[in-house]
């Protein structure tokens, strides 16, 4: 899988998610970027990711993700 | 030694000196050296409580980072990773009793300042050690002095030894404009405490030690002024801390960040105390959150297309957990535990209600999104809190119901006025600095560094404020130096 398909699943994740098409995550985009993206949020989506590409987060990684780019380092080293 | 004492400004001043003057690569012995010190004015068992404890965490630090590095290398990996387990369990097993001992009745009265804090840090450390985030420090002394770092060991910030350690270890030379911030920061600190949070003290005490015989007006008031005191007495003691550890090139976490601005109690709880926050997330909340319970939890709603449900449910398990412990953490009372109960279950509630937040904000945008209802949504998030600090502040929870009930049983204006009166000097002397922490406050809000902006004024104008604000804090002083922190007791 590229980055760039990576970037697109987790896209798709990020819309079921938080239930807004709209969003168009980056590489940069943080949860102050996403108004409803709090720490409830963030396990949720960890889950969401799990599921979508098949691999547990550990959970260094979720505590410790910055940003989008953070999190698709993470995935490419799993898959 | 409080930050407050001209025994601390004299102790600060010879290890400013030390500090500089000697050759850089003994400044973190020196910090070492005057954490020691520092610490050692809490008493001798609490010195050797924390020499133990210190112990404790670099030994285990050292055997939960073997346990995984031979966890690693095992190829089956399942033998190797029950002793992992094992290592690092019995590590958390010891502070957890050791905390809990610490708390009963008959250990009170040697339970030594800061352990709460410092205990909390060092389960944080042995943890990122066994999460494999960071490597276990092999200098013993070394690590002491993360534990021991005089600016945070009495009240925090909770420190992420990653952030602390590179600074503790790098060499600092004097840099002014760090020295100003510092400075700034420990002078705005010292208002907030000797000022308003010891004068409206004076307000306040009385009505919290016997509340009977006060209604409504008169309660609103003393549980306003409390919410005041407590942030300038917290905050004010971060901004010291923040202060003496800028002076020595040390960058550490802030803690608040404009709490009252809060539109939410859950905004409110990112921005007070945030260090405390920021550890219970990362090893309660989320921890709780990825166990199999919650997970299956979350599965089986997931299955069933019940998205809201499968959101909500593991999300209150985690919060009713993380709001008990942080209860347990304030301590083994009724009045903490009810307290962190109550804005557990306003968030809890208000996280189950933001489907119908959303529908609400949704009919009329224009409405619920003006300015207005935000300011709407501010002051009643204050008031929440304010109110939420009936159960922490008094003595007893027959107290704080108490005083909760006498709000509404009348509202007694006149008695009011007339408690305004006897308190009319110390509210006049707090007016000046309320007005200076609003303004600061809002600012910061925006975003806006007060100090910076200061900073670039000209001298003249920059030392009159200095001045100025050295003779408000002169002037305007309580007289109670030997009274300690709030957050002293934990």
């Amino acid at each position: 899988m590229t980055r760039e398909e990576i970037l697109n699943k987790v896209n798709e994740v990020f819309h079921e998610v938080f239930d807004d098409d709209s969003i168009e995550v980056t590489e940069t985009t943080t949860a102050k970027d996403i108004e409803d993206w709090d720490s409830l949020m963030h396990i949720t989506l960890v889950s969401e990711i799990e599921n979508a590409f098949g691999f547990k987060f550990m959970m260094k990684d979720v505590v410790g993700m910055k940003n989008v780019g953070e999190m698709l380092d993470i995935i490419a080293q799993n898959i | 030694m409080t930050f407050t004492t001209l025994e601390f400004a004299y102790f600060f001043a010879a290890v400013f000196l030390l500090y500089y003057i000697l050759p850089g690569k003994c400044q973190w012995v020196i910090l070492l050296l005057a954490s020691g010190y520092f610490y050692f004015q809490v008493g001798i068992p609490g010195f050797l409580m924390l020499c133990a404890i210190a112990v404790i965490t670099w030994g285990a630090g050292l055997i939960v980072e073997k346990a995984v590095n031979k966890a690693k290398k095992n190829a089956d990996g399942k033998g190797s990773n029950v002793a992992r387990n094992v290592a690092f369990w019995s590590s958390m097993l010891l502070f957890i009793i050791l905390l809990v001992i610490m708390r009963l009745p008959f250990a009170s009265f040697i339970m030594p300042l800061g352990l709460s804090f410092y205990t909390l840090q060092c389960i944080g450390y042995i943890t990122e050690v066994y999460r494999e985030s960071t490597a276990a420090e092999k200098n013993f002394f070394k690590l002491a002095l993360y534990v021991s770092y005089f600016p945070h060991i009495l009240q925090g910030p909770f420190e992420d030894y990653k952030e602390l350690k590179p600074q503790l270890d790098a060499v600092h030379v004097f840099d002014a404009d760090k020295a100003y911030r510092g400075a700034a920061r420990f002078l705005f600190g010292l208002m907030k405490k000797l000022v308003l949070a010891d004068r409206i003290g004076y307000i306040v005490d009385s009505v919290f030690e016997s509340p009977d015989g006060y209604y409504g007006l008169t309660v609103v008031i003393v549980m306003v002024l409390y919410t005041i005191q407590l942030y300038a007495d917290f905050s004010g003691y971060m901004d010291m801390a923040s202060g003496v550890s800028l002076l020595l090139g040390i960058e550490i976490r802030e803690n608040f960040n404009v709490p009252y601005g809060s539109k939410s109690m859950a905004e409110f709880w990112r921005r007070w105390h945030m260090s405390l926050g920021l550890w219970f997330k990362a090893y309660i909340f989320y921890p709780c959150l990825r166990t199999k319970l919650c997970m299956n939890i979350q599965k089986h709603f997931k299955t069933k297309k019940k998205k809201y449900l499968m959101k909500t449910v593991p999300t209150a398990i985690a919060l009713t957990v993380n709001w008990t412990l942080i209860g347990l953490w304030h301590g083994f009372d009724a009045n903490y535990l009810a307290y962190d109960w109550f804005c557990g279950l306003i968030i809890i509630v208000s996280e189950f209600l933001r489907p119908v937040y959303a529908k609400v904000n949704d009919s009329a945008p224009k409405v619920f999104g003006s300015r207005v209802m935000d300011a709407l949504r501010t002051v009643r998030t204050f008031l929440l809190v304010a109110f939420s600090f009936m159960f922490f502040r008094p003595e007893t929870l027959g107290d704080s119901f108490l005083m909760m009930k006498d709000i509404f049983v009348r509202a007694d204006v006149k008695a009011a006025a007339m408690f305004v009166y006897d308190h009319s000097y110390d509210m006049f002397l707090i007016t000046l600095p309320l007005i200076i922490l609003l303004v600061a406050d809002i600012l910061k809000y925006r975003e806006v560094d007060i100090f910076q902006k200061i900073h670039k004024w000209n001298p003249v104008c920059r030392w009159a404020v200095y001045i100025l604000a050295i003779l408000l804090v002169y002037i305007c002083k309580g007289d109670r130096s030997a009274a300690g922190f709030a957050y002293y007791i934990f």
